[in-house]
């Protein structure tokens, strides 16, 4: 077992913290190695312990440490126990770590070169002249443009990806022997992350340097790891080859957490997605035999509690668990066919409960002083867009972050004052008035801040009933918000908790109720399932669709996610920097014509699917000012399919197809249908 | 009233809450019934025991005339507390009241009014107590007015750096979006997210009040002699400190009990009042 070879070996490492309430359980027998050379995936839910791995190898324990045990070695030697002096020998100069948010990780009083320089000085490498260019070479090397200017900028001054790619120049500069990636991409846009994954997956040929890539997101984990290892409740359950374990998942937690991914087949295929959830691990208390047997469907207990289920070592590909694969197999149908109703979207009928007609909203004020300078401070966060919503219709709004998307949709919940014409049920709104709002409700991103935090469930839902249905008694609103939460799947009793007692999930599902609560004709979704773990996101998907077909709500979905959109939407509406640029039938979404943007954003979402292959398409080029009214296309500095100076200089013409899809592009739509679609099936569909 | 014994429970758990909250039941007790509790007339004088030491007699000594201070900071304990706990509440509910306000309201409305907060707070408070104290007179209900209107600035501030961070939450979004008027948002929405933080200042501010009470009456301007309150004591003593210290020593240690208890029952309220930790 002990070969040199392997650049991090962990041996039955256990560590619990002390809690409120005795022992924690953070990490246990965890039993995991990584070759040189290799990336090792680490996936599971939020809650996982996946950062906790990472905080223990690195040594940076985050809590009040009760019980710790096992061995972690890297290179051989134990770093277990190693005291500060000699741990901060190794952070840096043999394993770097980066993580999530890179504008936390940058001093915001350092220039970027000096953040590269310095890493570079504490890790022995002294002299003054030499260090600026060799960290100028780091910079480079992560594909920063202009590297020299670089040095000088601030971290304000650049991008997020840019931001990354300086921790990733950070995290490289040492040359260490092992990088730990903690969700580096899941804070980027599509497009950037994209790029980004490439980058890394150069960089690491190029060095190969060992990785732990951390992440919720398998679709990134199976393009750039070699090996992937799935975690829940801080033991590993299952790890084997990449490949294998996507297409041949055999712990029942594995198969869960893909069951509830979308992929792109799923029309094709009318797939659907699990959305049974799993509980949380036990954390305190005796140790259960197998940990996933309290959300485990399969669990048996004459089976399963017999023993202590461990995972076995020394296999290719092991798997914690007694059962055979078999066992699975059989059912597994059963878990395809959970939440077998049609694919197919409700059928909508045609008379628009909601139109936008060249609906612009601006920000901020030009200012009497920025005149004088001659700058322009307004921002054009939304530009002429022209949109109409029928009953009962899901209509998707997606792009990448400031492309007016969620201003779009606080315009439309009437808090942001616009230009241009509302136009509900064939009325045109002169004024948001009470009547509109009780129509056209909202549900936020996240429930932590949309809910107020000293606000029982029974108050939060009660104020809509309070203010849009004034017939109603103090009794009969009682009665009314138990009927909510019905409707949204929680029990009654929890309109006496508080929004802090319940789960991500829990939460959303009040925020919706809320919205339901003045039973309008659409609820606008901004981001709804951003945040969520797959298997929430899969039912709160689930929920919307039946209060959807219960209701004939219509429904703007806001999402940044192309991969739910199968599972949701009808029709698809494509944003960039404020204009709409495409607008199309969900079915048209699997095959060209396309706007190049589209093209990329939708070539940029990682997913796991074994009948498809992803065609990669990258984006280059800097976004313009927000603050310019641009002259041409704004997708012109950008695009792949650039076809010259009327990009710059002519706005792009709206095209229409006979179906109703509608391009903004100078390309004509019959080029842009010759394009080749951007995922391939890998097997022909068998028609049952 | 679930919320108030969960607040209780949260801030005895903690050992600086539960020594604050003790301290400070005991400090109410003897407001209440201090003067009844006192074993001798504070206003008798024993002319055979000046600048006694403490003994079973006097059990805290006596001043320059032979009264008992024991007798003297007991009967005083009633104006000396009840007064800055006074001055507190005008100061705390006028400054939440006007950063809530102009934090909600923000852009021009609240640039003016937290300019002119900003003004009244370059002026010391204490010099700004005795502004107020030359135009209304000098007595002690005047004097807690004024320390509370030179509270109202610094609490306001607060108020609104608070109110701030709480508006920037989407649940203020959603209830504009509701349609809810300005009094819900302000009370309902803002009011409960903002008052943990306005409380804790306040108890701190109880301190600050006592002694910026007793500063005034050393000064002359609050309680008038022979009043038994702290300040003043301590301002009369001044004249025989070499006599004897303890005319100072016992209302001076008085003051610092009720700052420490105030300080504590504060920062156990700070850790008791967040929502997360009393889940």
């Amino acid at each position: 077992m002990s070969d040199s070879d392997n650049i991090l070996d962990i041996r039955n490492y256990s560590l619990s913290y002390t809690g409120k309430a005795g022992e924690v359980r953070i990490l246990d027998d965890i039993n995991l190695h990584i070759e040189r050379g290799e990336v090792l995936g680490l996936v599971g839910e939020s809650g996982s312990a996946k950062s906790s791995l990472a905080n223990a190898i690195m040594r940076d324990l985050t809590g009040k440490v009760a019980n710790e045990s096992g061995q972690i070695l890297l290179a051989g030697s134990q770093i277990v126990g190693l005291d500060e002096t000699a741990m901060q020998a190794i952070r840096g100069n043999r394993i770097a770590i980066v993580l999530q948010n890179a504008s936390t990780a940058l001093n915001p009083t350092m220039t970027i070169g000096d953040h590269v320089v310095e890493t570079l000085q504490q890790h022995g490498r002294k002299s003054a002249e030499g260090v600026r260019s060799l960290a100028e070479d780091f910079l480079d090397m992560v594909g920063l443009p202009d590297p020299a200017a670089m040095m000088k900028r601030y971290a304000h001054e650049v991008s997020g990806g840019e931001k990354q790619r300086v921790v990733l120049a950070m995290a490289f500069a040492c040359e260490p022997e092992l990088i730990l990636f903690d969700e580096p991409t899941s804070a980027l846009d599509a497009t950037t992350a994209a790029t980004l994954l490439d980058l890394f997956i150069a960089l690491q040929h190029r060095t190969g340097v060992s990785a732990l890539f951390i992440s919720h997101d398998l679709g990134v984990v199976s393009s750039i790891a070699n090996r992937v290892a799935v975690i829940y409740g801080g033991r590993i359950v299952e790890y084997a080859a990449t490949d294998e374990l996507f297409s041949e998942p055999r712990h029942p937690y594995t198969r869960s957490l893909l069951a509830s991914l979308p992929r792109p087949s799923d029309t094709r295929t009318g797939r659907q997605l699990a959305t049974a959830g799993n509980l949380a691990a036990p954390r305190t208390g005796p140790v259960p035999a197998c940990i996933y047997a309290g959300s485990c469907r399969w669990h048996e207990p004459s089976l399963c509690d017999r023993t202590a289920v461990r995972l076995p070592t020394g296999e290719d590909h092991a798997v914690a668990c007694v059962k055979s694969v078999e066992a699975f197999v059989q059912s597994s149908s059963a878990l395809q066919g959970s939440a077998a109703d049609e694919c197919e979207p409700a059928e909508t009928v045609d008379a628009p409960v909601l139109a936008l007609q060249s609906l612009s909203v601006n920000y901020g004020n030009a200012g009497w002083l920025n005149g004088l300078f001659g700058r322009n401070a307004i921002v054009h966060a939304v530009n002429d867009v022209n949109l109409a919503l029928s009953r009962g219709e899901t209509l998707a709004l997606v792009g990448e972050s400031g492309c007016g998307k969620s201003t779009l949709a606080k315009t439309l919940a009437g808090l942001v004052s616009f230009e241009g014409a509302l136009i509900r049920s064939g009325t045109p709104v002169s004024a948001i008035d009470q009547d509109y709002r009780a129509r056209v409700q909202i549900v936020f991103q996240n429930p932590d801040s949309s809910l107020n935090p000293r606000h029982a469930i029974g108050t939060i839902l009660e104020r809509p009933l309070v203010l849009y249905r004034q017939g109603l008694s103090a009794r009969e609103r009682r009665s009314e918000v138990g009927k909510l939460l019905r409707r949204v799947q929680l029990p009654e009793h929890y309109a006496d908790r508080y929004p802090h007692q319940l789960s991500g999930g829990e939460k959303q599902r009040v925020a919706i109720a809320r919205a339901l609560a003045a039973e309008p004709e659409v609820i606008i979704c901004d981001e709804v399932t951003s945040g969520l773990d797959a298997s929430v996101q899969a039912s709160i998907t689930q929920l919307l669709r039946t209060i959807q077909a219960d209701s004939g709500t219509a429904l703007i979905f806001i999402t940044h996610d192309l991969a739910i959109l199968r599972h949701l939407a009808h029709r698809v509406a494509v944003m960039y920097l404020g204009e709409l640029i495409e607008l199309m039938d969900i079915h048209e979404l699997d095959k060209p014509p396309y706007h190049p943007y589209t093209e990329a954003l939708l070539s940029s979402s990682p997913s796991v699917d074994p009948l498809t292959r992803t065609r990669r398409i990258r984006l280059h080029g800097t976004l313009p000012r927000r603050t310019e009214r641009i002259k041409g296309c704004a997708f012109e500095s950008r695009c792949p399919h650039r076809l010259g100076e009327q990009c710059a200089s002519e706005r792009p013409p709206r095209q229409l197809s006979a179906t109703g899809h509608e391009i903004q592009c100078h390309i004509d739509m019959q080029q842009l249908s010759s394009h080749t679609p951007v995922w391939r099936d890998l097997e022909p569909l068998t028609e049952t | 009233m679930s919320g108030f014994n969960r607040t209780l429970y949260a801030l005895v758990r903690t050992p600086q809450g539960a020594i604050g909250l003790l301290l400070c039941s005991v400090l109410l007790l003897l407001t209440l019934f201090g003067p009844e509790l006192a074993p001798r007339d504070p206003e008798q004088f024993h002319f055979t025991a000046r600048f006694a030491s403490p003994s079973v007699e006097f059990p805290l000594g006596t001043d320059w005339y032979g009264r008992d201070l024991l007798s003297r900071v007991l009967a005083g304990s009633r104006s000396t507390i009840l007064l800055a706990l006074l001055a507190t509440l005008i100061g705390t509910v006028a400054g939440a009241a006007i950063g809530i306000v102009s934090g909600f309201l923000g852009g021009r409305a609240d640039e003016f009014i937290m300019r002119l907060n900003d003004a009244l707070m370059a002026i010391p408070s204490l010099l700004f107590a005795l502004l107020i104290l030359s135009v209304l007179g000098s007595s002690s209900f005047n004097a807690v007015v004024a320390i509370g209107i030179a509270f109202t600035p610094g609490m306001a501030r607060i108020a609104r750096s608070v109110t701030l961070q709480a508006r920037a939450f989407d649940y203020v979004a959603a209830a504009k979006a509701r349609g809810e008027g300005t009094a819900w948002i302000i009370l309902a929405e803002l009011l409960p997210n903002v008052i943990s933080p306005v409380i804790v200042e306040a108890t701190i501010r109880v301190a600050f009040a006592v002694m910026t009470l007793a500063t005034l009456s050393f000064l002359g301007l609050g309680a008038q002699p022979p009043s038994p309150e702290w300040g003043l004591m301590i301002a009369e003593g001044r004249d025989h400190m070499f006599r004897s210290p303890w005319p100072i020593l016992v209302p001076g240690v008085a003051i610092a009990l009720v700052a420490i208890s105030f300080n504590l029952l504060g920062d156990g309220l700070r850790d008791a009042l967040n929502p997360q930790a009393s889940s």
